[in-house]
């Protein structure tokens, strides 16, 4: 299997430019801490770390999903059913936490963290989490037989470990993830790695009794990582699947979520994702769309 | 496929209250003895999250037997202000809706027009799915 390992002094020029406005932000952010230490117990001084706190809920879902992957679809009852247990832990800096917006599975959307700073307006953490979901090629072409999947490897999923800056205002909040990431190739193939800079920014809209959040995300995965997923390796080419090196790719993605109490113990929530990929993946066999569309309703029981 | 759905926003417990105050144990002095059908519909008013105000089309109705001059008041005790929202002159009954929003209950009181006295009170309760911290922002960023 053809799979690129990158190091980490071939940094591409865009995250060059996004690492730099870090290091910008860092560098304000780093005087800011300094006053901070100067007037600790003046009104600036930093905020303790959460103690113990925990939430757990339950979601019961109807979703409308959609993949880059060719001729992929949701085909049973049950694929649009999602139900999932989320549960958020918080205590002494350390936090386990769920998107409740975006992932109603058990794991899947979970991140562990710790928070190294925690200011009043912008927190730095360092996070584990899941950021690419991998594909078993051979279920799908099992279950929709669809000949650009046939024998192909498994494409497992993508963990990484990352620095995720966040910035806090009146009714909004922009974080930014810089993670190294591997995804584990269970084959003869080495693992693929790579850097992932995943972004976004979320603006609260009360409306009476409902929030609406609009959303925005900018995300840059590294070549050796697009290549994992979509690429074709000279043994893994047939007639249907020719020979593919992916180049690396982004994702932007705008985002309306919406949640309405329907009692003390239950909430609505509807969500729609538009997600745009770069459109050269779709050079890739193994991939038909460039532009995806989510849909999301639900109900959600807080314990 | 998700239109079924969203009637899910059904929004509001609609539990109807007859409030029959018993008018000798009013707390305060009344100047009639017969008994008031007083209902607010809904009794609760939920919001995500403590501390913000709660939004809800309250209808009111009150029923008795002879017809009596009669003001419908919102209070809010714990900021002590009481606010007229309606009469009815000479009546038997009265229904009225109002454009409920605030983050602490609030009682809904009739009172004679003359003597101000308390004939019948009942609450809309506002309670919350998430607890307000004391932190600024809640500690979860989804």
């Amino acid at each position: 299997m053809f799979i690129k390992t990158i190091e980490m002094l071939s940094i591409k020029p865009l995250y060059t430019c996004l690492l730099g406005l870090f290091y910008l932000t860092l560098a304000t952010t780093s005087y800011a801490s300094q006053e901070n230490n100067i007037n600790a117990s003046g009104a600036n001084a930093p905020i303790v770390k959460d103690n113990f706190q925990w939430q757990f809920m339950a979601d019961l879902s109807l979703v409308d999903t959609q993949t880059i992957l060719a001729d992929v679809k949701q085909t049973q009852p049950w694929d649009y059913f999602q139900l999932g247990l989320l549960l958020d832990i918080s205590y002494k800096g350390f936090f386990l936490q769920t998107n409740s917006r975006r992932s109603s599975s058990v794991i899947g959307g979970g991140e562990f963290g710790y928070q190294i700073t925690v200011q009043n307006d912008w927190q730095l953490d360092v996070i584990i989490k899941a950021y690419i979901q991998g594909y078993d090629p051979s279920a799908i072409f099992e279950g929709q037989d669809i000949p650009q999947f046939e024998g192909l490897t498994d494409r497992n999923p993508t963990g990484g470990i990352a620095l995720r800056y966040s910035r806090f205002f009146d009714d909004a909040i922009f974080y930014i993830d810089i993670a190294t990431a591997r995804a584990i190739d269970d084959g003869q193939g080495e693992d693929a790695r790579g850097i992932i800079i995943d972004s976004f920014y979320s603006y609260l809209l009360p409306y009476r009794n409902w929030d609406i959040y609009l959303g925005v995300g900018l995300t840059y995965y590294d070549q050796a990582l697009v290549d994992y997923y979509i690429g074709v390796d000279a043994d893994e080419m047939i007639s249907s699947r020719p020979l593919y090196e992916a180049d690396g790719g982004f994702r932007a993605q705008l985002e309306v979520y919406a949640q309405y109490p329907i009692s003390q113990s239950w909430f609505f929530n509807a969500n729609i994702t538009q997600s745009f990929y770069n459109n050269k993946i779709k050079q890739s066999p193994l991939v038909d769309k460039s532009q995806l569309t989510q849909l999301m309703v639900g109900v959600l029981y807080v314990f | 496929m998700y239109s079924s759905v969203s009637k899910g926003i059904a929004l509001l417990f609609y539990i109807p209250l007859i409030t029959f105050i018993p008018l000798s144990t009013a707390a305060d002095n009344l100047a009639v003895t017969e008994k008031i059908d007083f209902r607010v519909q809904p009794q609760q008013c939920v919001t995500l999250r403590q501390g913000r105000d709660c939004f809800a089309t309250i209808t009111v109705q009150w029923q008795k037997s002879s017809a009596q001059s009669l003001c419908l008041y919102q209070v809010n005790k714990k900021q002590f202000n009481k606010k007229q929202l309606k009469c009815w002159e000479k009546n038997q009954q009265g229904q009225t809706s109002i454009e409920f929003e605030s983050s602490d209950t609030l009682t809904y009181q009739l009172r004679t027009q003359q003597g101000d006295h308390l004939v019948a009170q009942t609450e809309v309760m506002v309670s919350w799915l998430h607890k307000n911290t004391t932190r600024r922002r809640h500690w979860r960023l989804f």
